[in-house]
């Protein structure tokens, strides 16, 4: 998995082969962030009906990522920003684990960086690598 | 779909010798195609470049572990295999040739393969 920073996003993207997925979120730990309206970042064409089911589908996973993680790390982040691209295909789940891998990188980056504070980081592109 | 243990059964593929003589043997299909699969899909580093435009830098890695792709490889060792596992195997040699013959581009090649010979999505769609 690739970890990276894109302005206030933290992006997580994940290449096995036959499929590929991005996915970016603004992570916070304010209390009574509500969840995010998702951005589709793919190039589509002009007009293009959005496809509601599958938008809900991802925040219900990003939700459950969210809170899966904070129970097992202990952190209480919440997500006020989503991107993803509807290119690409719509695995059951998969946007649940990419999110529990990018809030656990998240708050041990943040952990390193200082006492879990919230920053919004740099405006270019950072990114890092972990094993899947 | 847990990662470390998708990490775990790549670790235990890579350093398997005999599966493609298994997978041979169930599939009649060629060693030495087979060997360039599973060098492609668990051994290899390509250049990803999916999410270029959307400010990820490309990057050479091998790419990320899936316990879908993992049990179907395992599937094809004994035999248990389905038309989709076929699918699978069909869809990545068709990356892997791509590359080798047009460059490392992932994206280049993962379009390619994808329009000639489609993932089978339906591994994904199981319980």
């Amino acid at each position: 998995m690739n970890f990276s920073k894109n302005g206030e996003f933290d992006v997580i993207t994940r290449v096995t082969g036959p499929h590929h997925h991005y996915l970016g979120l603004v992570l916070r730990t304010d209390s009574g962030t509500a969840l995010a309206e998702a951005e589709d970042l793919s190039p589509s064409p002009v007009n293009a009906p959005v496809d509601w089911a599958r938008v809900e589908q991802l925040r219900s996973e990003v939700s459950r990522g969210v809170g899966s993680a904070n129970e097992r790390l202990g952190t209480s982040y919440q997500a006020s920003g989503i991107r993803f691209c509807s290119s690409d295909p719509p695995l059951k789940d998969v946007y649940r684990i990419l999110t529990e891998e990018l809030v656990q990188h998240v708050a041990r980056s943040r952990d390193d960086n200082g006492a879990g504070l919230d920053t919004d980081g740099p405006t270019h592109p950072v990114h890092s690598r972990s094993e899947s | 779909m847990s990662t470390d243990s998708a990490d775990e059964l790549y670790e235990e593929i890579r350093s398997t010798e005999s599966d493609i003589q298994e997978i041979a043997s169930h599939t009649g299909l060629k060693r030495c195609n087979l060997s360039k699969i599973k060098a492609h899909l668990f051994v290899e580093e390509h250049w990803l470049d999916s999410y270029e435009s959307l400010g990820v830098p490309g990057e050479w890695a091998r790419f990320d572990s899936d316990l879908r792709i993992a049990a179907a490889w395992n599937r094809l060792r004994t035999g248990n295999h389905g038309l989709a596992d076929l699918r699978l195997l069909r869809h990545e040699a068709a990356e892997a040739w791509y590359m080798r013959r047009h460059g490392p581009s992932y994206r280049d090649a993962h379009e390619a393969a994808q329009r000639r010979f489609p993932r089978p999505d339906e591994l994904w769609d199981q319980e």
